[in-house]
């Protein structure tokens, strides 16, 4: 069965990008726009993984963060962080506010090949 | 050696005057009350003639003395000291000045005052700022450039999956996102330029009014299709004015399209709505453009005309406030605004009218409205 990946960013674009070249590998997708968004598509959906945009309106990718991982039931999702600004990696790297690192920060613009060895680190 | 002697010249008592008096900094002598006892020329020109008044008050307008005054320090230890110092001149203007002080003695070597030499580096500072400014700017863009990239690799991406997959809809959605992220680098190379050139502006009479209803045509499809409600609120009583139409047009339309922007991306509302209004009390123009989108962020509130920003940056480059604050000061306006979470924006921008014609239309507001938005954004 196939393992099943959230993306969450806010850009149609990168969404459809994430979306074709997850698929093509195999996995089954589903897309949030927001971080509001995003908390509704893990009850319905439960990933294997998130993708996470950061900077996005309503709900950031930090706010959203915060929830999942306070959460009892989803907390142990792991979480692929993919921002431009890399300044979020230092604020990921120091557990703030108690929060546990997410798995992996990825870059944008970020290679395929990179994103998908680290999707599959986490789904093998 | 402190001295080269010159034949025939020996500097008298009056040369060291001329000294003190000519020299390119602000100069006063000062008693251990800081009472002002002496000033030179450019002391006199820019902070007016204060000979018996305290320093503080003279310098700073306050009726304390600065926590770490120099002059003080001199007094307590006959050493110099110097600081980096925020002034205010006669006429109001705020200066930047490095101050440094030195003891005066009498005979038995005491110290009877202190002489305080200031140099007004208020250009420098001005320069630092804007090449810190600079910094940010460059850095945002390059945000700003990573996230196109990212769009640009993801279009190629999807074109090539499409054309493997002999699938022609995604193909063509591929297409679209490679075509939308070269026209936000046109854009971006449009806006980036400028911002960086420095133009000249040809004034004349113009009717802004018909400015603002020639904005208000050009976008009220666009909003309606967006479902936001577009307004145009017009004084009558603003006649003709000296300004540009073309930079008056290009700054209304920056201003209408960040304000639709806003609303487009704001789910907390379901009916949205901006308004373009003008004004006009005494000799002065003013335009707003309001909207009632989520606000700006509070963090921003003190960079919205320096740094590049924007709620959706993705979908703009972010660079339309900059260039509109640039336009606006280089025709002699103001831009303000005001914004609170969850209940919109409104930015002001204000001219010196001058010259008004008053005008022969009614005396009534005229209001005209854009569709009226029916259903929420999805």
């Amino acid at each position: 069965m196939a393992k099943k990946v959230l993306i969450v960013d806010d850009e149609e674009d990168v969404r459809t990008y994430l979306n074709s070249l997850l698929s093509n590998n195999g996995y089954e997708t589903e897309m949030a726009e927001d971080g509001e968004d995003a908390f509704r598509k893990v009850k319905e959906f439960s990933p294997d993984l998130i993708i996470l945009d950061i900077i996005m309106p309503n709900q950031s990718g930090v706010g959203f963060y915060r929830n999942l991982k306070k959460s009892k039931i989803y907390s142990d999702i792991p979480v692929i962080i993919l921002s431009g600004v890399t300044a979020y990696k230092d604020f990921f790297a120091r557990e703030r506010g108690g929060l546990p690192k997410p798995q992996e920060f990825v870059e944008k613009p970020f290679s395929t090949e990179e994103l998908l060895s680290k999707v599959e680190a986490y789904l093998r | 050696m402190d001295r080269i002697n010159i034949d025939g010249w020996e500097p008298t008592r009056n040369d060291y005057r001329q000294l003190f008096q000519k020299v390119p900094c602000y100069i006063s002598v000062q008693n251990p009350e800081l009472r002002i006892i002496q000033t030179n020329e450019l002391f006199r020109q820019d902070f007016g003639d204060r000979v018996g008044e305290l320093c503080y008050n003279v310098y700073k307008r306050k009726t304390d003395p600065c926590p770490e005054c120099p002059v003080a320090k001199t007094f307590a230890d006959g050493q110099v000291h110097s600081s980096e110092e925020q002034v205010i001149t006669r006429d109001g203007n705020e200066a930047f000045v490095i101050v440094y002080t030195s003891p005066i003695r009498n005979e038995q070597g005491e110290i009877v005052a202190v002489m305080e030499m200031s140099t007004n580096i208020t250009p420098v500072k001005r320069l630092q700022t804007e090449l810190t400014m600079m910094g940010h700017t460059v850095a945002t863009m390059a945000h700003g450039i990573k996230n196109i990239l990212t769009g640009l690799d993801g279009g190629i991406y999807v074109v090539n999956s499409g054309l493997n997959n002999k699938d022609q809809k995604e193909t063509l959605k591929g297409w679209g996102i490679v075509q939308r992220n070269v026209a936000r680098i046109s854009s971006l190379v449009k806006d980036i330029l400028y911002c960086a050139k420095k133009r000249g502006h040809e004034i004349s009479v113009i009717e802004p009014n018909q400015v603002v209803l020639e904005v208000f045509d050009l976008f009220h499809e666009t909003a309606a299709l967006e479902k936001i409600q577009l307004n145009v609120d017009i004084d009558p009583q603003l006649g003709s004015v000296q300004l540009n139409s073309e930079d008056l047009h290009t700054i209304l339309s920056n201003l209408v399209h960040n304000a639709l922007e806003a609303c487009k991306f704001d789910l907390n509302r379901r009916e949205h709505r901006v308004m373009i209004r003008t004004d006009h009390k005494g000799p002065i123009a003013i335009f707003e453009v309001s909207d009632n989108g989520p606000g700006l962020p509070e963090e921003w509130k003190s960079y919205v005309f320096t740094e590049i920003l924007s709620t959706k940056e993705r979908y703009g480059t972010g660079l339309g406030l900059l260039v509109t604050k640039k336009i606006v000061d280089e025709l002699g306006g103001q831009i303000t605004f005001s914004s609170h979470p969850k209940e919109g924006s409104t930015f002001r921008v204000s001219f010196p009218i001058k010259s008004v014609v008053s005008s022969n239309s009614s005396s009534n507001r005229y209001h005209q409205s854009g569709l009226i938005k029916s259903t929420t954004i999805g």
